[in-house]
């Protein structure tokens, strides 16, 4: 039995109905597995959700290994967490992590807001802001793909990349993608912003570093997805339902 | 079973450098009675407390400095999944990036090609003239599996790494190799416009990635009908591992 994250949302908001499921489930499509830079949704990683009718929230999540990495559970279960108590109407939030190695840690941790390093006391001793950060990185490479992909296929020159800025390029669902995360980075992210940067700089890529930069975006982006694949694979091995919001790839 | 079958094996040994005065002594009396030229080194191993290490931690110059002086040529670095420590990135080469620099008349071949970032190792590979692919598990996980991931990664590790530093493993215990080797003689980058910028493999690149390269890194003398049939193939094949190294760079 794992023990279950559980306490008072800090806005608890007293007369404010209760979200339905639907509405919580919506609210987790904005927490990601760091490391695929995919929703927990659509990953398949939410085994249930519901909430009763005087606002207490209950989330269930699985992962697709018992040996999944901790520290990426970790900040699953916990953005998880701030996002269903962030809700209006929810009175109390449980999210729990199922079939885990690590789930009394991550849970309890969790649930205490004790942050990673408590958590697993002895065990480690750096937060995962880093982390984090490292994979948001990637995530800028791989959607730096995913956008300029289409547009060298369209004709675009590598020099007109090197060119244009954010504004230039026709809206699409990647494009706003890579904007979020280059916004989460702390990087430009505006119309006027260089479509082509470095991201860990955020200096604008020139026409000569240009052929690397993107096939450096090529690799990251297959390393990504690959790995999704492999993870939805395990996922679909270990359990038989499909969770809750998953789309099939 | 080597000593029923004289010269038909290779030893490789290893050694642990939180071992101190007597892991060196041992690596001695196991260079001494096996005569190695490679060895095995599994750096998020745990000992006594300690979670892992670092190819650049002070003791562990100590042993690849003690390694080169016994003969050794070729370190075989584990880097694949694991889960421990927690809160490091348990993937991470760049302890391989620096020691290939600082040891440069020894190989690094990186097992596993650090997946699941194979992004990571590629951009350190490409700048290393000393640092292999090992295509353990790459081969036999994949190539079944998920043929369409799998093209990809050779792909990008064609590109990045080239055919003549990527190195067969078989993984046996875990699988045997016989479909693994025929699988791969027979597998060809698909015809498909998603692979159209990746190099392809022809019948030379799939011998230096079968045995090849790794008969230079050994110095193991390949029968003539068995070497490459075009002019300078025998630079690559009966050169030294340091050779070898510098030509191909």
């Amino acid at each position: 039995m794992t023990s279950p994250v559980t306490a008072a949302p800090p806005n608890a908001s007293p007369g404010e109905p209760p979200p339905g499921a639907a509405r919580v489930l919506a609210a987790l499509d904005a927490v990601r597995d760091p490391e695929l830079d995919e929703p927990i949704t659509s990953l398949g990683f939410v085994t249930s959700c519901h909430v009763s009718a005087a606002g207490d929230a209950q989330v269930r999540l699985r992962l697709p290994t018992y040996f999944c990495a901790p520290n990426f559970a970790f900040l699953m279960v916990a953005d998880a967490y701030d996002a269903v108590t962030a809700l209006p109407g929810v009175r109390r939030a449980e999210v729990v992590l199922e079939d885990h190695f690590a789930s009394d840690a991550i849970n309890s941790g969790v649930a205490a807001r004790a942050g990673f390093v408590r958590a697993f006391d002895g065990e480690a001793v750096s937060e995962l802001g880093g982390l984090r950060a490292d994979f948001l990185r990637k995530a800028v490479m791989a959607g730096t793909d995913q956008v300029c992909r289409p547009l060298l296929a369209a004709g675009a020159t590598p020099g007109g990349l090197a060119a244009m800025t954010l504004g230039d390029v026709a809206d699409s669902r990647p494009l706003r993608r890579l904007r979020e995360r280059r916004a989460e980075l702390g990087l430009p992210a505006g119309d006027d912003a260089p479509l082509l940067i470095d991201p860990a700089t955020g200096a604008a890529v020139g026409t000569d570093a240009l052929p690397l930069h993107l096939r450096k975006a090529q690799l990251t982006r297959t390393s990504l997805e690959a790995n999704g694949s492999i993870c939805r694979g395990m996922l679909k091995v270990r359990y038989d339902t499909p969770g809750q919001g998953e789309e099939e790839q | 079973m080597g000593e029923k079958h004289p010269g038909k094996f290779i030893y490789n040994t290893r050694f642990d450098p939180r071992d101190g005065e007597a892991g060196l002594e041992e690596l001695r009396r196991n260079v001494e009675r096996f005569g190695s030229k490679g060895l095995k080194l599994y750096t998020a191993e745990w000992n006594k407390g300690s979670r892992g290490y670092k190819l650049t931690d002070p003791e562990a110059y100590t042993f690849l400095s003690a390694a080169q002086d016994l003969g050794i040529k070729n370190i075989h670095v584990h880097k694949g999944p694991t889960i421990w420590p927690l809160d490091k990135d348990a993937f991470d080469v760049a302890d391989v990036d620096h020691a290939a620099t600082d040891f440069p008349n020894l190989n690094f071949i990186v097992e596993h090609v650090g997946l699941p970032r194979i992004e990571d190792f590629c951009f350190m590979a490409t700048q290393e003239p000393n640092v292999y692919a090992g295509l353990a598990v790459v081969i036999g996980g994949l190539m079944h599996a998920r043929p369409k991931f799998f093209a990809k990664v050779m792909g990008e590790l064609l590109f990045w790494v080239g055919e003549d530093k990527m190195l067969f493993g078989s993984d046996y215990a875990i699988w045997e190799p016989k479909w693994q080797v025929e699988g791969f003689v027979d597998w060809e980058m698909p015809d498909d416009p998603e692979f159209s910028d990746y190099p392809r493999l022809g019948t030379d690149g799939k011998k230096k990635i079968m045995g090849l390269n790794a008969a230079a890194l050994y110095g193991i003398d390949v029968p003539a009908e068995h070497r490459l049939g075009r002019p300078g193939a025998h630079e690559v094949l009966g050169g030294l591992p340091e050779e070898h190294a510098a030509s191909g760079a």
